[in-house]
Order: structure tokens, then C-alpha cells, then sequence
């Protein structure tokens, strides 16, 4: 089903430097290659980001658009949100208070009938007459 | 009448003194000078002379050598000292300034920037034959004692409680001129607020070059560059195109606001770099730091692509040499060459090779484009704009 799709949450590491972001780019990379990925960054952790860090963010967000997915941001550590909001970039981002919130809002924007199939009981008799 | 002062930067004991980094915000420039300035200012006219003035700092090492510059500047001497050491040293100094014959020493905690009239104060303690004088607003006590020579274990017990407690109950001298305690970054922005508002006696040091735009001798304000008043442009800063500095900014001296950023009700250090396109609001930033305003947070940036020492105004031109000499041999305006248009055998093949648009019909009045097989006429005079944002 569309909502059997997975939600990636990866918490990126608290000094998100040039080398340390190269990692995380390679960590990240298997899930930016699967089709239609769905990934929450949880910055939680983040004390130090630099530019390099921005621009992984800024791939990670275009890879996964370009294979119809979307990159969530949560849990924005002060630094990191200071950071974002100077470098303009906090505003291409959807950004959560927390990193379930995030993985949430995922199924969130399907349309009713397929969250209802999800989250309520099928319909019994009566109410299918009602209807 | 013979009267000495005491400014203490730092705090008094080991707790780390409020301010950007280590740095006190009283020794953070407000629109061209450092805030200490206008307090020794005052004293001076007061009628002290720099002599009859000492600074004493508590500061860590790499606040202490920006400071010494600082305060050195201000033709006062300055000593820093680590830890207690400041409380005997204050002592020191109150008994030193006692033995040269002062009658009435000033001591001013210089972490707050207070508006106080000095000379009001003197006499105010003299005629209430107080031992020593607090000088307090509604909101409590400011930082600034007047003090009678011969009291000199009343100045020891000052010191030892921090400037906040005293030994004896006196009466207060109450002031109401203008008081900014700058406690965080937040009221260091609010005191260039109501400089330009005009609600204290900071004023721009430069000329208004448009109603409510201050600039500094030597800014270069390059002409795309927008700013907005009240704004404040520092001696030898620079703002580069596409740069918006508004609501109330103040770039100090030396800055370099790089292409494409917003600065925005925000203070851009002296000598500090803001890299290109980034949108700096709400914030003090400098000295490879950041503290927002809103957030209440305080940040260290590593990243000089962000944040930076602004370098030296001879390495940049030098650079601008450079690059117009570059401009200048591309164009091949020093060489006696003079540079020949393209001809079609220059271009590159696939662009050489195409067909000239010949048969494209255009008249000199209309051009006729067809949308969707039905002509519709443009006059060569209409251009077309995009729309961008709010416009």
C-alpha cells in the first residue's frame, strides 16, 4: 500500500563540519536512492553547522525531491536553527518539534479516505445504511 | 574638590561577566565608539582628568587584549587581573587614590551604561554626609557609588560583596536620567534603538548622509547597496551591492557586509565579516559569534564563509587592484589591441553554423506573434516583467 512506505529518521551529529558531513552524505546516501524516500534529520544533537553542513541538507532535501520524496527537519537544536534562519534556509524546510512528529505529518497529507482506511475500523452494517 | 574614579569591567568575583563572548558590552562600540567612552566622557566633564581615572578589568586573556585597546584608546590606563585578585586591586587602587589626597572616589561597575549627572552626585553625597552614596533607579541599584576617601573599610566591604550590598544603610541618590543595566544582548541592541530614537546621549559619530543613515569616515557604501533609516555605517566599513542593512542597524567600524545580506535590526561588530547572502536579524554578531536576540542564545561560528575577522582594508585593495586590473586586461583597454568583435569563423561550430533567423518576419512598428494559431500584436515600445515575491 502507498503508506506501507518507510520513514528514515537519521539524527545527524552534534559538530556537522566538512568531514563529518561527507560521512553523514554517504550514511544517508542508500536511502536517497530508494524511490519516493521519506527522511526525517533530527537535529537535536547539532551544536556546531557550517555551510558544508547546509549544503548536505540542501542535496539530501533536492535528491529526495527528485525522486518524488520529501526531507523533514526536527528537534532544531538552537545552533542549528540560528544557522538555518541566517543561511535562508530554514524556510525551503518543513521543520517539527520533534522527530515523531515529523515522521507523522507524513501520512498526514494523504487524502481521507486512505487515512481512514489506516486509522479507523471498517464501517459496520448499520453505519454503511446510515451513510 | 578633589575626586578620583574606579570602573570595574568584569565582575568582582568568579562569575563569568555578562557580555559578547568575554567581552563586557560596555566595551562593544554603540554607533562609533565604545559605551565606556561616554561614561569616561562624562566624568571628564565632571571636571576629572584622565589621570584621575582608572580602569580595572577581570576579563579572560582574549577579551582582555580587544579591551586594552579599547580603553587605552580613551587615554585612561587599564589593568586586567584574574579572579579575586580584582577585589585587592580595587582596594589597592581606593587606598592609593586615598593617600594622593582625593576626598570623594567614584566607583562604577561598568558592566551598565547609566546617564548619571556626576557633579549631582558629589554634591548629593556631601550634603547627606553619607558614608557612601548608592546611586539606584526604580529598578534598583545601578552600579555607581560615590565614596568618602576615609571610608575605607565601607569600599573593602563593597568590593567583597560585589558592588551589591553595602556596609551601612545610607540615603540613595535616585537618578532619572537614562539607564541601560546591558545585561545580555538584547539590551545592547535596545540601547542603539533609543540612541537613534535620541532617548540617550549616544549620537553617531559621522555624518548624516541621508535623514536617519549615519556613515563614518572612509565607509564605502557601494551604490546597488540599500540602507534603510535609521541605520549607522561605520569608519572604514563596507557594504557591498545587493547588501540591505535596515531597522535600525548599525555596522561599526571596519565591518564588511558581503554581497546579497540583510542586516536587520541587528549590530555587525568592528572588524568583523558577513559572509555573502545570508540574513542576519535580531542578532549581535562579530568576533566569530552570534547572539540572537530572540532565541536568548549565544553561538560560536567556525565556519569563515559565515563569520570572520574582516580583513585589513589594504589586503581588500589590493584585491580590488587586482581585479580591475584584471578587468582592464580583459578588455584590452592597456594593450594597444584594440578588441575585435566575433566574427561568425570565432564562434564555435554548433552556434557558427546555425542559420540566421531570416525568415522571421519583424516590421519596424509591431512584431506579430502567434499564441495558440491566433495572431496578437505587441508594439516594439511594450516590455515584459516577472513578477517577483510581493511585487
Amino acid at each position: 500500500m502507498e503508506t506501507s512506505r518507510p520513514v528514515v529518521v537519521k539524527r545527524m551529529p552534534s559538530r556537522v563540519d566538512q568531514q563529518a558531513a561527507r560521512e553523514f552524505l554517504r550514511e544517508v546516501q542508500p536511502f536517497l536512492k530508494s524511490d519516493r524516500p521519506q527522511l526525517v534529520f533530527d537535529l537535536s544533537q547539532v551544536k556546531q553547522l557550517d555551510s558544508t553542513g547546509v549544503d548536505v541538507l540542501l542535496h539530501c532535501m533536492t535528491e529526495a525531491v527528485r525522486r518524488d520524496g520529501d526531507l523533514k527537519l526536527a528537534a532544531l537544536s538552537p545552533e542549528s536553527a540560528i544557522i538555518l534562519e541566517i543561511t535562508r534556509t530554514a524556510r525551503l524546510f518543513e521543520i517539527f518539534e520533534t522527530s515523531t512528529d515529523a515522521a507523522r505529518s507524513f501520512t498526514s497529507f494523504l487524502p481521507n479516505f486512505v487515512r481512514n482506511q489506516i486509522t479507523r475500523r471498517p464501517p459496520t452494517d448499520e453505519e454503511r445504511i446510515a451513510a | 574638590m578633589d575626586v578620583r574614579a574606579i570602573l570595574l569591567t568584569g565582575n568582582l568575583g568568579d562569575s563569568k561577566c555578562e557580555g559578547f563572548g568575554e567581552v563586557p558590552f560596555t566595551l562593544l562600540d554603540a554607533l562609533g565608539r565604545p559605551v565606556l567612552h561616554h561614561v569616561v566622557e562624562r566624568l571628564r566633564q565632571a571636571g576629572l582628568q584622565s589621570s584621575d581615572i582608572s580602569v580595572l578589568g577581570n576579563l579572560h586573556p582574549a577579551a582582555a587584549a580587544y579591551s586594552q585597546r579599547v580603553v587605552e584608546a580613551l587615554g585612561v590606563p587599564w589593568t586586567n587581573y584574574s579572579g579575586a585578585s580584582l577585589v585587592r586591586a580595587a582596594e589597592g587602587k581606593f587606598a592609593e587614590y586615598a593617600h594622593a589626597g582625593a576626598e570623594v572616589i567614584l566607583v562604577i561597575q561598568a558592566g551598565a551604561y547609566a546617564e548619571i549627572g556626576y557633579e549631582g552626585l558629589i554634591q548629593f553625597h556631601l550634603e547627606s554626609q553619607n558614608r557612601v552614596t548608592c546611586v539606584s533607579d526604580e529598578d534598583g541599584l545601578v552600579g555607581t557609588f560615590a565614596i568618602s576617601s576615609s571610608r575605607r573599610n565601607d569600599a573593602a566591604y563593597l568590593f567583597r560583596h560585589n558592588l551589591q550590598s553595602c556596609r551601612t544603610t545610607s540615603v540613595p541618590y535616585i537618578t532619572g536620567g537614562y539607564v541601560n543595566r546591558l545585561q545580555n544582548a538584547a539590551d545592547f541592541r535596545k540601547l542603539i534603538i533609543d540612541a537613534f530614537a535620541e532617548e540617550n546621549s549616544i549620537r553617531p559619530v559621522g555624518r548624516e548622509i541621508r535623514p536617519g543613515v549615519w556613515a563614518g569616515t572612509g565607509s564605502r557604501i557601494e551604490r546597488e547597496a540599500r540602507i534603510v533609516a535609521p541605520a549607522y555605517i561605520g569608519a572604514g566599513a563596507k557594504i557591498c551591492k545587493s547588501a540591505v542593512v535596515t531597522r535600525g542597524s548599525n555596522v561599526e567600524r571596519s565591518a564588511f557586509v558581503d554581497c546579497g545580506t540583510v542586516v536587520e535590526n541587528a549590530t555587525v561588530l568592528p572588524s568583523s565579516y558577513v559572509g555573502a547572502g545570508l540574513d542576519v536579524s535580531h542578532a549581535v554578531v562579530g568576533f566569530r559569534r552570534i547572539a540572537h536576540i530572540d532565541r536568548k542564545i549565544e553561538i560560536e561560528v567556525h565556519d569563515r564563509r559565515l563569520l570572520a575577522p574582516a580583513p585589513k582594508a589594504i589586503a581588500w585593495t589590493m584585491t580590488g587592484l587586482a581585479a580591475a586590473m584584471m578587468e582592464l586586461l580583459r578588455h584590452g583597454r592597456i594593450s594597444d589591441r584594440k578588441p575585435v568583435p566575433a566574427t561568425v569563423h570565432d564562434l564555435p561550430p554548433q552556434i557558427a553554423t546555425d542559420p540566421e533567423p531570416a525568415d522571421v518576419p519583424v516590421s519596424n512598428e509591431l512584431q506579430h506573434i502567434a499564441i495558440n494559431g491566433e495572431p496578437i500584436e505587441y508594439p516594439n515600445s511594450v516590455a515584459v516583467m516577472r513578477r517577483y515575491g510581493n511585487q
